[in-house]
């Protein structure tokens, strides 16, 4: 078990611990070494040559790296990540080595120079292509921090080497020491172990390289350019090293002339421990924190924002040395840790980044170094610059740079978006129109031999209008719920052309079809046929006829509807009440929703009455309409008579939603009726419910009202109550989550048959929280397939886990500092560890259950009454107190 | 996703409407974008024994039979739904299907279609009738034939329920196993408790069949015309199948012992079906898993081996 102080260090979980030191140790070696050898070069080069050399260093330097990466990338190919840098170690010890045996002259300072940016670059670069193998998105989010902290640990140890060092040997002798290091470094990521099936990711990735392949630059160049977010991570990168190149012209100026040649060496040793011990601080109290606090982004615009801060000082006060010390140490310090773990989780969700990264690492930033060494170069051979010139330059640069930083948030997410959804569903598809070959395969569908094929193909014509494409010949049909759609399909239209064998069907059809048929014949307004029908032999038809046009003549129809004397010979189906109520629906009077509300006293009339509601209600039928949300057969037909009454029945929803004597089987309905009206005041009223309804089950059709509205329409959706659900549906999780650890980690109470049930009625109440979280985050981010990412977070590959979590935590950030605490509460959901320390760490949110015990008690007094008297009768059960007499004795569980 | 024109839309689109026509519109148009086009050759397998049951399909042309070694042959012809009962028991496939002439299929997500059961409860009502329709006609035909395992408990006198015991008397419900225990409870919080001496009615034929009746303790024998007379013992839901797809107007219901049964209306249960998916899905598995052997009864015929149901009544000891 790790110490608390190492946890509050590292966020490490189980198996990561071997592989995390061991990295560690190698960045640590590795930078160790190459702070020595940097205070050899830095004294030695200002030393032997004038600091305006240094813009022909960064020249050269930026060509060399054009020239060694391809190098590199074919050592990697070829040997691997970690072979690769076990090589570039090896390497490097013995061309310091080298160096150290020569005497040093122009020339050989000057290749020293570009050795050590070179070596540097090439290897710590080599070292996180391998911890990028060695850990997914997630970890990395985690683990980069301290990770990176080893490095900044090294520039404490080899500043403080050099240090010392020079206080018995020659600046030269600090080459032998490093040369030393990187050779204990090297054997050290000999121990590493990198996962089978990273290797494979990363062979093909490095088989896909710029500069390993032989593709011309123009197309990788057309890829970045036309990738958002690569374009702007490519700016980014330019920008940073252009404020570098000039931070570090600057600085070196200044020092070489106000340090003395014989104290430079153990100037730039001061310096190096000095700048490794406040990075060291920086990245033990700041780093970890502040990336888990304020996200990627954030972390990526926090260098640009300090070095815009700093050089414009640096600028106003006219460059003195210890503010030029302090922007140098700045930008040192960041570049190897914030800034470089901000630039690892950038990159992190980019598939099959081998090819754009090397050729923004490579090709952009060597060019971007080339440019800005060029032109300080040839601002030199002109003239000398000021030092309030070069802080002004690094100023403008890193406003630059912080200005392209500020738009990455969008890419960044779109990118997440299309590594993790499995494609939108579209969730409203209507033909609009129906084109030619549309048609054909419609007219052919109607001659099909199956009936329910032609009864589909009409619904479909139906649905779009175009009832005037079923041709009347369609009553020729030999299939009775054919020619009972046709006629109901034909009956409200303007058309006449069916009438003739309509009434054919009258003495030839079944007894349905030929009510069907004096039913369309209604319908359409044919008092003619409907007088020839009125003396049909047919009794029925007669009546029928005879309601009809007793309708469609507009007579008087006083009284109750149910004791007409037309009813009088209605059937046990009530029939003929029936087809009055269709009727009266398709021919509305301004008697109707009076009639039709009585007809309602029937119960079994209620669902025809809805219907005709539907359409023919006014504010008088409301209460009605707002009654039968209970049935589910009438739910939809009373939500779309509600809404074509518009405002007076949103009012009396609203209403109803806070009515504490509404029947609770009508109540759960009114939210997702409210909803149906789509318009802003609907969606104030659910944002209001979703928050402060005192029913659970109101809150949670509220929130798929709200879904509805997302989804449906543009309406600006306030996101500050859906946080505030969000953070508490995410401390519900965490609490029942907690709880039910405990219970589960008490063996006996938990095989109890009273304690099981708690634990079942657990996971379903944890299942409950994590879908409506799912959902809240569907109403705020209403273009995402939110589903899909909460499906990656339960993926069987950690690299797709680790991006979902990513995402999500990208996703939330960014309102307000509502959204920071709901980002933090919901990493504690979604993350991947162990249950304990999801308990240890919500424990802060939820506080803690140290048994099974505490759990039911804490849990017997929630406010959900089933929850509180299971567990009630759990913590009896477990002999905390007389357990209850059991009213059914006979009805005992015994577990399957 | 590949983009579809609008002609195979429509073409989907009416054989969907064709095979479900109940299902609701917006239930068509989801499913027409999800469904994936598949052809099989005479002689190809389209799945075989063993596969993982991640999809069911529609057939749309040709002839394709299921096979099982030692069983007899399943043969569908268009508009059939084929690997489906594998699939929502979520098992591995135990018959391969294999095409007798060029056929070409339809075929759907399980994921996908309990995803829209979940998003749309007028779906999982459509599908649960459905599925409940098609189980009660062989129910009807079969259930009064199958073999008991043991006789219910006595039934001492009536006494009051408290909510845990009707969440034991649910839990132990074969409709209700998969549903989850919030779902459970919150059909429990809901349930009338009916208390009913022997000899006493339940429902007579004609009644509004829009509850459910699950034997809480004792016992209740269902009967209709034709001779039909079953005994339902505690935790069965009376009428099984029927109760799913309005077929209990059909049938009367009366107490051959002191019992209580749960009633738990229509409405209440679709309601909390729309907030636990669990519960639409578990009911479609209880449906599909009553379906399975009552199918293979009507391929072996009456056979008294074949009969036995273990969860028929639960020995008391």
């Amino acid at each position: 078990m790790k110490s608390a102080g190492l946890s509050r260090f590292v966020d490490l979980r189980s198996g990561e611990g071997s592989t995390f030191l061991r990295a560690f140790l190698v960045l640590l070696l590795t930078i160790s070494a190459h702070t020595v050898l940097e205070t050899a070069r830095d004294a030695l080069f200002l030393t032997k040559l004038a600091p305006r050399n240094l813009a022909l260093v960064y020249v050269a330097t930026a060509l060399s790296m054009i020239v060694l990466t391809p190098l590199s990338v074919r050592l990697t190919r070829a040997a691997g990540a970690k072979n690769a840098l076990v090589v570039s170690l090896l390497t490097t010890a013995f061309v310091a080595a080298w160096f150290r045996i020569r005497q040093p002259g122009a020339a050989s300072v000057f290749s020293l120079y570009v050795f050590g940016a070179l070596s540097a670059t090439l290897l710590v670069g080599q070292f996180w292509l391998l911890a990028g193998t060695l850990f997914n998105a997630s970890q990395s989010r985690r683990l980069f921090g301290p990770l990176a902290s080893g490095g900044v640990l090294g520039g404490v140890g080899g500043g403080a080497i050099a240090a010392l060092l020079l206080m018995v040997v020659p600046v030269r002798g600090l080459l032998g020491v490093a040369s030393l290091l990187y050779f204990g470094a090297a054997l050290l990521a000999t121990q590493l172990v990198v996962e089978e099936v990273a290797a494979t990711d990363r062979s093909r990735a490095v088989n896909s390289s710029p500069v390993a392949s032989r593709e011309p630059l123009g197309p990788q160049l057309s890829t970045v350019r036309h990738d958002p977010f690569l374009a702007r991570l490519a700016l980014m990168a330019a920008l940073s090293i252009g404020v570098s190149v000039v931070i570090d012209y600057l600085y070196k100026a200044k020092v070489s002339r106000t340090i003395a040649p014989a104290d430079l060496g153990a100037f730039f040793a001061r310096y190096q421990l000095v700048l490794s011990l406040g990075s060291l601080v920086l990245q033990v109290a700041i780093t970890g924190p502040v990336v888990q606090r304020i996200g990627v982004v954030g972390l990526a615009l926090t260098g640009p924002l300090l070095l815009t801060f700093g050089g414009t000082l640096t600028a106003l006060l006219a460059a003195p040395f210890w503010l030029v010390v302090v922007l140098k140490g700045t930008d040192t310090s960041l570049r190897n840790s914030l800034g470089r773990v901000a630039s690892e989780l950038l990159w992190a969700p980019v598939e099959q980044q081998a090819r754009p990264r090397g050729f923004v690492d490579l090709i952009v930033t060597r060019v971007a170094q080339a440019v800005a060494g060029g032109v300080l170069l040839a601002a030199t051979m002109q003239r000398e610059f000021r030092p309030g010139h070069l802080a002004s330059a690094a100023a403008t640069l890193a406003i630059l740079w912080l200005l392209v930083g500020v738009g990455i948030r969008s890419p960044y997410i779109a990118l997440f978006r299309r590594a993790l959804t499995r494609g939108s569903v579209e969730r409203e598809f209507m033909l609009a129109e129906l084109d030619l070959t549309s048609v054909e395969t419609l007219v052919e569908a109607l001659a099909r031999p199956q009936p329910s094929e032609v009864v589909a193909a009409m619904n479909v014509l139906a649905e779009r209008k175009r009832e005037r494409l079923i041709p009347a010949l369609i009553l020729l049909h030999s299939d009775e719920s054919v020619l009972v759609r046709a006629l109901e399909l034909l009956g409200p239209t303007r058309r006449k052309d069916w009438h003739a064998l309509g009434e054919r069907l009258l003495d030839q059809g079944t007894p349905r079809v030929q009510q069907a048929a004096v039913r369309a014949f209604a319908l359409a307004g044919a008092t003619e046929v409907l007088d020839r029908v009125a003396t049909h032999s047919n009794v029925n038809l007669r009546t029928f006829a005879a309601l009809y046009l007793a309708q469609l003549a507009g007579e008087e129809m006083d009284g109750d509807p149910l004791s007409w004397e037309l009813f009088r010979d209605d059937d046990h189906d009530h029939t003929l009440k029936h087809a009055f109520i269709e009727a009266l629906a398709a021919h509305p009077t301004e008697d109707a929703p009076r009639i039709l509300l009585a007809f309602a006293r029937e119960p079994v009339l209620g669902g025809a009455v809805t219907a005709a509601l539907e359409v023919a209600g006014d504010e008088s039928s409301i209460p009605f309409l707002i009654g039968r949300l209970k049935w589910s057969d009438d739910r939809l037909s009373a939500r779309r008579g509600l809404k074509r009454l518009g405002e007076p029945a949103l009012a009396a929803l609203q209403h109803a939603l806070y009515d504490p004597g509404l029947d609770r089987r009508v109540r759960i309905h009114v939210p997702r009726s409210i909803a149906a009206f789509l318009s802003k005041e609907a969606l104030q009223s659910l944002l209001k419910a979703v928050v402060d309804h005192e029913h659970g089950l109101v809150r949670y059709k509220a929130l798929r009202g709200l879904e509805q509205i997302a989804l449906e329409t543009s309406l600006r959706i306030d996101p500050g109550p859906i946080f505030h659900e969000l953070i508490r549906n995410a401390r519900e999780y965490l609490r029942l989550f907690s709880a039910e650890l405990s219970l589960q980690r008490d063996r006996a109470a938990a095989s109890r048959l009273e304690s099981q049930l708690v634990i079942e009625l657990l996971d379903d109440k944890i299942a409950q929280s994590r879908d409506r979280i799912a959902r809240l985050l569907q109403v705020i981010h209403r273009g995402d397939d939110i589903p899909a990412i909460f499906s990656a977070l339960t993926s069987s590959d950690r690299r797709r886990r680790g991006r979902a979590v990513e995402f999500l935590d990208a996703l939330i950030r960014g309102f307000d500092r509502s959204s920071d605490e709901a980002a933090l509460l919901l990493r504690l959901v979604v993350d991947d560890m162990p249950p304990e320390q999801r308990a240890e760490r919500a424990a802060e949110q939820v506080g803690a259950f140290p048994d099974a015990r505490a759990a039911l008690t804490e849990l017997s007094r929630d406010s959900d009454e089933i929850v509180s008297s299971l567990s009630q009768r759990a913590l009896s059960s477990l002999g905390s107190l007389p357990p209850p007499a059991p009213p059914l004795a006979v009805l005992t569980e015994r577990p399957a | 996703m590949t983009t579809l024109t609008d002609a195979t839309r429509l073409k989907r689109e009416i054989l969907l409407r064709s095979m479900f026509p109940s299902m609701p519109v917006a239930a068509h148009v989801r499913f027409i974008e999800l469904l994936e086009e598949v052809e099989a050759r005479p002689g190809e397998l389209v799945f075989d024994y063993g596969d993982a049951p991640d999809r069911f399909m529609f057939l749309v042309e040709g002839r394709v039979v299921m096979e099982r070694e030692g069983e007899r042959p399943w043969e569908f012809v268009p508009l059939a739904v084929v690997g489906v009962i594998d699939a929502i028991l979520q098992r591995s496939r135990t018959r391969n299907c294999r095409a007798l002439e060029p056929s070409r299929f339809l075929s759907l997500r399980m994921t996908d279609w309990f995803d829209m059961l979940e998003d749309n409860g007028q779906i999982a009502r459509a599908a649960i009738r459905n599925f409940a329709t098609q189980l009660h006609g062989r129910w009807r035909e079969l259930a009064p034939r199958l073999r008991r395992v043991s006789e219910p408990p006595p039934a001492p006198t009536s006494v009051v329920l408290e909510t845990y015991d009707k969440i034991l008397a649910l839990r132990r419900a074969a409709f209700l196993r998969s549903a989850g225990m919030q779902a459970i409870a919150s059909l429990a919080s809901v349930a009338e408790a009916v208390v009913l001496r022997q000899g006493q009615s339940l429902f007579d034929v004609g009644a509004p069949g829009d509850n459910l009746y699950i034997v809480a303790r004792g016992a209740i024998e269902l009967t209709a015309e034709g001779g039909f007379r079953l005994r339902h013992g505690p935790s069965e839901l009376v009428g099984g199948a029927a109760a799913l797809c309005h077929a209990l107007p059909s049938y009367a219901a009366r107490a051959v012992a002191d019992s209580i049964v749960l009633r738990v209306s229509e409405q209440d249960f679709y309601d909390q079906a729309e907030e636990h998916a669990r519960l639409t899905r578990g009911t479609l598995v209880y449906l599909v898993s009553e379906l399975e052997p009552l199918l293979q009864l009507d391929e072996a015929g009456y056979h008294p081996e074949n009969l036995a149901r273990p969860h028929d009544y639960v020995s008391p000891d």
